[in-house]
């Protein structure tokens, strides 16, 4: 978004450029995967598998 | 003109003399101001609006305008809204000793500036210079006059469906000064000041069943939008994906921890219309350079008496209440 | 989109009795509210507000300390902004008046502010408010060591620093406390880790899911406690797993176990909570704002206000709990107001009472026309 600021990075182990984090009052809490896998797909398939499994629900396989 | 304003220059004698035929009078260049009487005197009709405004923003100067320029638009922009031709301004200057006069020069060609995109004229003022410490900086009031058009226009005028058009994006104003303030983040966030005289021109001449018109500064969209219903039987419902806002006030708001909904904007207003008149009024609104993002954002509604309802993008549903008191940032 | 499924799946879940969920995250109620999620649940579905946000669970003791403080001429109080309207025991009385009256408050986004306003204002000193839980407490920390490793010498940290884990472990052990599942706080769970968590399951057999802050992942997490529920299957379970591991944050807890130690603290609207505060190690003293102000901020001096002024009224404490509604309490849109409240419930601006006010008179929501 263009937004530009100072942050200590204190928390963050071999913390590199380019890198994605969590921002907290100033401080990066934690690092996060690349950006693509911010949609975690691996994990919302994991659900929709449970959803599906749990009560055989045929909304969750519309894709 | 010395480099600083100093107490002397608001004594009345020379030096204010100095500051009104240097600074002032050949930057407003109209036959009313260069008259330099006590008031200033003016062809006049039957009905008249006249507004005033007062301007104390920090920072003077932020992305996308300042202070000067926004005083003239602030101004311009509530006769407008009201259904009049604005016409002339006064304006005065309170200014703290210690100022550089660099500055005054600038906030100075900026009101100039804006009084010219806006067709207005800047015919009388005055000024006065405080101690320092006793002012913060530059404050100014500009008063408005101008002639009642379009007569009528009142949030008691609102019935049952009629529609909510906002003529832009959301919070832009009101980020831009909140970034500018926190001195920490840049970004391409610019405030949204501009006089809305021509696009108030441009909907009330379709005729259209215009019911209000408003421009949603402080206490933003939602604020203004419980103005219209407090007290009243009908409610307005918002749809929250209707709402035009800025990817980059977005983020800013989310990192402030401020809602886009509740941010100042100087350059967009709030139109009610009658339901069926709404398409016409969007259209002729995206004509004009202000209006281009114009769009139906509401309903009103009798479902809600008295309140601002949204519901959120993702289907749920939240009440908007006016604003408290300032908006302040959240941690948590 | 993924919403829509997940109300979907929470809909279609066989609930046979009411159920009540918990979040203790001040980001998350407002999440919820932002999103409207409450209105899209079922009707047996209730969400309830805990103590999660930190400015809201400040006692008045330590405002009224605060309040104090921030009279004096050669004191700058540095404050998040929500920080500024919370009131002490006198109503109304907060910093924003104080300010009026001329205190010097300066709100702040990170400690790290507050730090360099020290140095840029070596003839006063600055005491920053320090209010969070364990995802603010090692960036504050960090701050203060940064100040001492500088030498500034005019900074100080008043610490209403807090941990989540005793504030939970206190509401279970409440007669008639009915929640049946939490959602964990999603940040606090990136510092402390699943393994911050695991004793709800572990040792109360409570359904728990650390949940993130998009409407998603809370619907999501609302979605496994149910399911958890209807298994009767207590466990811990992740829906944050972008941003929270097993271990937690290694760094940020090493810095938290060095700086500060955990302290019996009082909690508006829960009374005192042992372990749940943290305060600063003896070592660091020269950093502790109640060391340097002894006489305003000091255990002792709050405790000698405390007594004097308490609403006794006040039901937040089983508000919090699940135990009554807004609606039930006393003083609930009479003597405490959204604009002036008593309570951590109605302080913060999404808390259940001031949640509950806005809501007033507004029936069922169904589609907008």
């Amino acid at each position: 978004m263009g937004m530009r600021r100072k942050i200590r990075i204190d928390f963050i182990e071999n913390p590199r450029v380019g890198d994605y984090v969590i921002v907290h009052a100033g401080f990066a809490i934690e690092r996060l995967p690349e950006k693509q896998a911010l949609e975690d797909l691996e994990s919302w398939e994991e659900l929709e598998e449970a959803i599906y499994q749990e009560y055989g629900m045929q909304a969750a396989r519309t894709e | 003109m010395d480099e600083i304003i100093t107490l002397d220059y608001g004594s009345g004698g020379k030096k204010t003399s100095a500051l009104i035929d240097t600074m002032i009078v050949p930057r407003m260049k109209n036959p009313y101001l260069s008259a330099l009487g006590d008031g200033a005197i003016l062809p006049g009709e039957k009905d008249l609006v006249f507004s005033t405004d007062s301007f104390v923003v920090d920072p003077l100067f932020f992305p996308g305008g300042d202070i000067g320029e926004l005083s003239v638009c602030g101004t311009v922009n509530d006769i407008a809204v009201c259904g009049g031709e604005p016409k002339f301004l006064s304006c005065a200057l309170i200014l703290e000793e210690g100022l550089e006069t660099a500055v005054l020069e600038k906030v100075l060609a900026s009101m100039s500036a804006a009084a010219e995109r806006a067709g207005v004229q800047i015919v009388t003022g005055d000024t006065k210079v405080v101690e320092r410490g006793r002012g913060d900086k530059l404050y100014i009031n500009t008063s408005g006059i101008g002639f009642l058009r379009f007569p009528g226009l009142t949030p008691k005028a609102i019935r049952e469906g009629d529609k909510v058009i906002l003529s832009g994006t959301a919070g832009d104003h009101g980020t831009a000064v909140m970034l500018a303030r926190s001195g920490m983040m840049q970004g391409e966030l610019k405030s949204d000041c501009a006089s809305l005289n021509g696009l108030c021109s441009a909907i009330l001449q379709t005729g259209a069943g215009v019911r209000v018109l408003r421009d949603p500064t402080r206490g933003g969209v939602a604020t203004t939008l419980n103005e219209f219903v407090e007290g009243s039987t009908l409610g307005i419902a918002l749809d929250e994906t209707a709402i035009p806002v800025r990817p980059e006030v977005e983020a800013a708001c989310e990192m402030l921890g401020l809602d886009p909904l509740y941010c100042a904007n100087e350059g967009k207003l709030l139109c009610v219309v009658a339901q069926e008149d709404a398409d016409l009024v969007v259209r002729e609104m995206q004509k004009c350079s202000e209006g281009q993002n114009a769009a139906v954002i509401g309903t009103v509604t009798a479902r809600y008496p008295g309140r601002v309802v949204m519901k959120t993008k993702f289907g749920g549903s939240r009440v908007l209440q006016k604003l408290a008191g300032a908006q302040l940032p959240r941690i948590c | 989109m993924n919403a829509d499924k997940l109300c979907s799946a929470i809909k279609a879940l066989p609930l046979k009795e009411e159920v009540c969920l918990m979040e203790v995250c001040g980001t998350h109620t407002m999440a919820i509210a932002k999103s409207g999620i409450k209105s899209m649940l079922p009707e047996k579905v209730k969400l309830l507000s805990g103590p999660g946000c930190p400015v809201c669970v400040t006692p008045a003791s330590e405002i009224d300390a605060i309040l104090e403080l921030s009279m004096r001429p050669d004191v700058i109080l540095a404050t998040y902004g929500d920080m500024v309207r919370v009131p002490g025991s006198v109503p109304g009385d907060n910093l924003a008046r104080r300010r009026a009256l001329g205190a010097q408050v300066q709100v702040v986004y990170s400690p790290v502010d507050a730090v360099e306003l020290a140095k840029q204002n070596p003839e006063k000193e600055v005491v920053f408010l320090g209010v969070g839980f364990e995802t603010t407490a090692p960036g504050t920390a960090a701050a203060a060591l940064t100040a001492s490793d500088k030498g500034v010498k005019n900074f100080t940290v008043f610490s209403m620093l807090k941990t989540v884990e005793p504030a939970l472990r206190a509401l279970m052990a409440m007669d008639d406390f009915r929640v049946q599942g939490f959602l964990c706080p999603g940040h606090v769970a990136t510092i402390i880790g699943e393994k911050g968590f695991a004793f709800l399951p572990e040792k109360y057999r409570m359904p728990a899911v650390i949940a993130g802050f998009e409407a998603e992942d809370i619907l999501a997490a609302i979605w496994r406690l149910l399911t958890q529920l209807i298994n009767r299957e207590p466990k811990l379970e992740n829906e944050y797993k972008r941003a929270v591991s097993e271990p937690g944050n290694l760094l940020a807890q090493k810095m938290m176990t060095a700086c500060f130690t955990a302290e019996t603290t009082e909690w508006r609207g829960l009374g005192s909570i042992p372990k749940s505060g943290l305060k600063f190690r003896p070592e660091f003293s020269a950093l502790d704002a109640e060391k340097r102000f002894p006489e305003v901020l000091g255990e002792e001096a709050r405790r000698i206000q405390k007594s004097a002024r308490i609403t006794p009224a006040c039901r937040c404490g089983d508000v919090i709990t699940g135990r009554i509604s807004p609606a039930q309490c006393p003083l609930f849109g009479k003597r405490c107001l959204p604009e002036d409240p008593v309570g951590p419930c109605m302080v913060s601006s999404e808390g259940a009472c001031a949640a509950a006010y806005k809501y007033m008179d507004i029936d069922s929501f169904e589609e907008n026309g």
